[in-house]
């Protein structure tokens, strides 16, 4: 088989494949399967080897043990309720002005997308609170689930980020940097999504009116203390993992480390530290954290046969091959990369597309940390893109049941545009990404 | 008379698979409880080293490593305890909208298929891997020198309780074709 | 039958010193070039370190000399397999061929550690002559064996550079407690200085350093750590490298494969993997030349006084000897070194101090090699 086809093909029987319901983790393994035994040469047991040799790589990678650090900081801190406590001090700090509380979702989400390092934890607990809430004041129901589902995805882009943690055990870039680097792109789109609502409800407060006057009784000395005390605990996370990292206390992996005690602390302090708590706070990060590594298990399997087969040389030296200049070329990459945020989730993608990728990047001349943050930013849209987005589903979880699927289909487009303008201007203003590491880091 | 025995019998190999289905959940379920606490050692282990380093400036020969195996073994050994949750990211957008046998068939042939193909494999290649590592008394390279082979262990078990509770949902599967639930 | 050349005495008799041994092996032997087309697959554990050029150029020596009938294809670091699984890889036969520092090995077997780098060990002259001459070659081969592989040397780097660091270090006391990242032996060693040794992986390394995290690493030779930008955030580098008087790699292909290449194949891989060996050392040295002068830009280099470093010799002798009682097989290997070290000692003092120093050096006193 020539390398043009392998690559077609195996990329057709997994699009077919993955429809099938079953764990996308295996699908790709067993691609892999079919795909070595017909064209790697030589007896299955080399083939199978393989695949020994990719689990147990993942199993030695001193970055990846991170992620289920950061999975248990985030459960630990689900567990404290400490989003409560700030979600209720934005809505009294913000109600007043239309689209207040949409704006005050976002902004308890960027909070916490610098605390924690995944999504899902903290767009449920924030989406619990804030979806009957917003509703109740009379919300448009595609304008709330659209706030919830954008903000949520904030967790993975903000650093820290078990998105990033991977990325850079992927391609040997510093974790500290790409945490550097996404920082600014990660804020700018939480502004964006503020100053959309802002301007979208001051145009037609029916679509997020301000409190009632009624209900605005809170004095100033009052919000002063509700702000001191709802961001100390998050504040008090964000020192412990990204100040230790700047401060050179930890490696990336023991910041993880620090904020998975701090977010235990933080429950402690809270009186929700119990053991029950703790089981449940633990077995929640093993089925996360497992789900994780088993897709990457899958995931390194499909890579390997398909880099092995000459597939990813094929796909590079097209993508060259075009006559077009090198910023065609990086779009036409992401708009691969999001389109397949469509159907796949964010590892699935990073697992197929970046030992494709970054040799082509590279080739052009662009810097790896600056494509890398671009590649990110663009897989933080896979959370929002349907039919398949996990943010999507999050919410339908703990949605109430006028919130249809359509609906936050809908609620999410403007807001999945809003991601597009953030990586545009990415692209077009470079220091957006290289100013923070560059002067944390040098070079 | 005949016909009542044969029955018996019949129930009884049935039994014995319902049985396996159970016991496979309950270990598993069991066996997951305790995995998914080796997340509090790993929490100790890697901020005992910063404080080690940081604070009494000695960094040990061993958080290192023990930080990894515990990672290790943390996730792979719960890999049956997700998938006994079904927590394995899936696409059933399409599948969720087929009729609820259609949808238990596709469980069934997506697992001869897909499921025992690849996890099958791998499982396999794991046996070889470690029994290669025993074979060696392989030892990691390392000041501290750990034994290996105690750690790559830790792959074929793994695997194999996965391969296990697959097969267990592959009954459980089979029997809904037939209408009954275990 | 005696023709009249030899009736004819000469007035002295020369007699012939030293044989060719391959001259004796390949008398007479009829080459036939095979039609056979061959590929293979290679990775190697490099990244993005140009140690990978090594396997590259091994590659395409071979292509070229092969007449692209023995294709190797290389691939980047864990396309296929992850770094370190390059190894059992191809003791498989997954991959065909690999390239590595074999001590990365040292799990496997202490006594690959011995044909990658010594404290105070071998050098790249004296690797190449005890390797080709001394018997290195089968040596290295025998501990390869058992794992279904045969290897060659391919490629040695010259001698690393010390430790970059942020504390002046030169002294024995200054290395107490001193918070460093190596591997190997070396790791041991330092240890048993009074130093805490941390075995940061990689990528870990440069946030680690900067941070504080720790005070100094080794890496490699100049050229292979100057894209690292260590020097762009240390004070100093501490020489002169004694963990490493030189960094050897091999390649190493699956046993079956080897087999079944047809002798002509076979004597180009062995041929190509000799010629990358001459051409690596002569390529980073050169660039080596480049780093250091880029590099002393940022930081100073400073030396470990003569104390320190016959200190650090005893502590190495101690610990080597040490490990030879306990596994024979580096006890063979290091003893041979040794032999062979201490065989080339009279020639190394006596052709001394004529060493290629510029003219003016010279004269001005410079005659140390
Ligand atoms: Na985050
Ligand atoms: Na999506």
């Amino acid at each position: 088989m020539n390398p043009e086809t392998v690559a077609l093909f195996m990329f057709g029987t997994l699009f077919v494949v993955l429809f099938l319901g079953h764990p996308l983790a295996f699908s790709l393994g067993a691609t892999a399967v079919l795909y070595g035994l017909i064209g790697w040469g030589g007896s299955p047991d080399q083939i199978f080897g393989i695949f020994a040799n990719k689990t147990y790589g993942v199993m030695e990678e001193y970055v990846l043990v991170a992620v289920p650090l950061f999975i248990f900081m985030a459960q630990m801190l689900d567990a404290s309720g400490v989003a409560e406590k700030l979600f209720h001090t934005m809505h009294v700090l913000w109600g007043p002005v239309r689209g207040g509380l949409g704006i005050a979702v976002v902004m308890v989400c960027t909070v916490f997308a610098a605390s924690t390092g995944v999504v899902g934890a903290t767009e449920v607990a924030i989406g619990l609170l804030a979806a009957p809430n917003l509703l109740k004041r009379g919300y448009d129901i595609p304008m709330t689930a659209g706030c919830i589902c954008a903000g949520g995805t904030l967790g993975i882009l903000i650093p820290p980020s078990i998105m990033l943690v991977v990325y850079g055990g992927l391609t040997n870039i510093s974790v500290g940097k790409l945490f550097a680097a996404a920082m600014l792109p990660g804020l700018t789109l939480s502004a964006l999504y503020m100053t959309y609502i802002a301007v979208r409800c001051g145009l037609n407060p029916e679509m997020g009116p301000p409190l009632p006057k009624e209900e605005r009784t809170h004095t100033v000395k009052q919000k002063m203390y509700m702000i001191l005390t709802s961001l100390v605990p998050p504040m008090f996370l964000i020192l412990m993992v990204l100040g230790s990292i700047v401060a050179g206390v930890a490696t990336t992996t023991e910041a993880a480390g620090l904020g998975a005690l701090g977010a235990t602390i933080l429950a402690l302090v809270y009186g929700r530290l119990t053991w029950d708590a703790i089981v449940d706070a633990s077995t929640s990060t093993l089925k996360i954290t497992s789900m994780v590594m088993v897709l990457f298990l899958g995931g390194n399997a499909f890579q390997s046969i398909f880099m092995g087969l000459g597939g990813g040389d094929s796909v590079s030296s097209l993508l060259l091959g075009l006559e077009v200049s090198p910023y065609a070329v990086l779009f036409i990459m992401m708009g691969i990369v999001f389109f397949l945020g469509m159907f796949i989730d964010w590892l699935g993608i990073l697992l197929i597309v970046i030992p494709v990728f970054t040799p082509v990047a590279q080739e052009l001349g662009f810097d790896p940390l600056w494509f890398g943050t671009l590649i990110c930013v663009n897989l933080q849209m896979a959370f929002l893109t349907p039919p398949f987005g996990y943010s999507l589903f999050y919410l339908r979880g703990i949605a109430p049941p006028e919130m249809t699927m359509g609906l936050i289909y809908k609620g999410v487009v403007p807001f999945i545009c809003l991601q597009w303008v953030g990586l545009i201007a990415c692209i077009v203003y470079p220091p957006l990404v290289m100013y923070l590491p560059t002067a944390l880091f040098g070079e | 008379m005949l016909r009542g025995l044969q029955n018996n019998r019949c129930t009884g190999r049935e039994t014995a698979m319902k049985k396996f289905v159970r016991a496979v959940d309950a270990f598993n379920e069991f066996f997951g409880r305790y995995v998914a606490l080796l997340i509090l050692p790993l929490v100790f282990v890697v901020c005992y080293e910063v404080v080690a380093r940081k604070l009494f400036r000695s960094p040990t020969i061993w958080a290192f490593e023990v930080t990894v195996w515990l990672y290790g073994a943390h996730f792979l050994l719960g890999a049956a305890y997700t998938y006994l949750h079904d927590r394995h990211v899936r696409i059933d957008i399409l599948s969720q909208k087929l009729p609820s046998r259609v949808q238990v068939w596709l469980s069934i042939i997506t697992f001869v298929f897909i499921f025992v193909p690849f996890v099958g494999c791998l499982s396999y290649a794991a046996v070889m891997y470690a029994a290669h590592s025993w074979a060696g008394w392989e030892h990691s390279w390392s000041a501290w020198k750990p034994p290996l082979y105690l750690y790559k262990t830790v792959m074929p078990v793994g695997l194999i309780l996965l391969f296990v509770q697959g097969l267990a949902k592959f009954v459980r599967d089979i029997y809904r074709l037939k209408g009954e639930e275990i | 039958t005696n023709s009249s050349a030899q009736e004819k005495k000469p007035d002295k008799k020369i007699e012939k010193f030293g044989e060719d041994q391959r001259v004796k092996e390949w008398k007479g032997k009829k080459w036939t070039t095979s039609d056979k087309k061959i590929t293979w697959r290679a990775s190697d554990p490099w990244g993005g370190l140009i140690f990978h050029d090594f396997l590259v150029h091994f590659a395409d020596s071979v292509r070229a000399a092969s007449g692209g009938r023995l294709d190797i294809k290389v691939f980047q670091t864990g396309a296929i397999v992850p770094a370190m699984e390059v190894f059992d890889a191809v003791s498989k036969g997954t991959l065909d061929c690999g390239h590595a520092w074999s001590g990365y090995w040292k799990g496997k077997n202490e006594a690959f550690v011995a044909f990658a780098s010594v404290p105070f060990g071998l050098d790249v002259e004296g690797y190449n002559i005890w390797y080709y001459e001394r018997g290195g070659a089968k040596m290295l081969n025998d501990l390869y064996a058992p794992h279904n592989m045969v290897s060659f040397f391919c490629g040695n780097a010259g001698q690393e550079l010390g430790i970059h660091s942020n504390k002046k270090a030169v002294k024995m006391e200054d290395f107490k407690g001193m918070k460093l990242r190596t591997v190997g032996w070396y790791q041991d060693i330092l240890n048993l200085l009074g130093a805490n040794v941390t075995p940061l992986p990689g990528p870990e390394i440069y946030l680690a350093l900067e941070r504080g995290v720790i005070d100094g690493c080794e890496f490699s030779s100049p050229a292979i750590n100057l894209p690292q930008g260590y020097h762009e955030i240390t004070k100093y580098v501490i020489e002169p490298g004694v963990h490493q008087p030189s960094v050897q790699t091999d390649v190493f292909i699956n046993k079956k494969k080897w087999e079944e290449l047809p002798d002509d194949l076979k004597a180009i891989v062995e041929i190509c993997a000799k010629e990358t060996q001459l051409w690596a050392w002569a390529w980073i040295e050169n660039l080596n030349v480049e780093a250091i002068e880029k590099m002393g830009k940022k930081v100073e280099y400073v030396q470990m006084d003569d104390a320190t470093i016959i200190e650090f010799a005893k502590i190495s002798k101690k610990y080597l000897d040490d490990l030879a009682a306990k596994n024979p097989d580096v006890k063979k290997v290091m003893d041979s070194q040794e032999k062979f070290k201490k065989d080339f000692a009279p020639w190394r003092k006596m052709r001394g101090g004529v060493a290629p120093w510029p003219y003016e050096m010279v004269i001005d006193g410079k005659l140390y090699q």
